[in-house]
């Protein structure tokens, strides 16, 4: 299976040790892992270039 | 989200990053993405539905490339205070502990030890209320 194919499962999959992987990784404090990606409401968005304001992140989809 | 973004305007940025299907078994409109087209075409029909929310929606690559490197996990939040560092991390995007925290990281620049709270994992920069879940009144 190709790294894709992983990720977009066909049925729901709750990995184990995904939320201990979550509390492990960047930590409150740390500087947040900067990132650039298309946004549908026009443009590419980076986040370090928002800094000055704070910014909420939430991750999720439409189901 | 959308109200707490519109109480907000001016003063924080909402981003939502569009990833995988959570739950594509339960929604025969939105299988599994095939393509980075098809999840831009479903990252647009969650905009119709939302039709004035305030947050920029934007698309992840195929391989969940910015959700992995942010965990990985559906439904998290994450605030960023404006130099950068994250103030606030939640396994679940709960509206009134989002709230509680977007405010201390507008007002209070104190570092606190990360902590786990009883509902659900959370971490933040403050202290808040001895290590307990923020008031949500």
């Amino acid at each position: 299976m190709t790294e894709s194919e992983i990720y977009n499962y066909d049925v729901f999959q709750s990995k184990a040790g995904e939320s201990s992987h979550f509390r492990s990784i960047t930590h409150a404090g740390d500087i947040a892992p900067d990132f650039s990606l298309p946004s549908i409401n026009g443009g590419p968005l980076t986040l370090s270039a928002l800094q000055g304001m704070p910014v909420v992140i939430e991750f999720g989809s439409i189901t | 989200m959308d109200q707490l973004a519109r109480d907000f305007a001016g003063k924080a940025v909402f981003l939502f990053v569009y990833t995988r299907e959570a739950h594509p078994e339960d929604f025969p409109d939105y299988p599994a993405h095939q393509s980075f087209n098809q999840k831009w075409r479903h990252a647009e029909a969650l905009q119709q539905q939302q039709q004035r929310t305030p947050r920029r929606i934007l698309v992840d690559n195929l391989e969940g490339s910015v959700h992995r490197l942010y965990g990985g996990r559906l439904n998290t939040c994450w605030v960023i205070n404006d130099k950068g560092q994250v103030s606030y991390k939640s396994e679940w995007a709960s509206e009134p502990h989002l709230r509680k925290a977007l405010e201390e990281t507008l007002c209070i620049g104190e570092f606190g030890k990360p902590r786990g709270y009883k509902d659900f994992y959370q971490e933040s920069m403050t202290l808040i209320e001895g290590g307990r879940p923020p008031a949500v009144t």
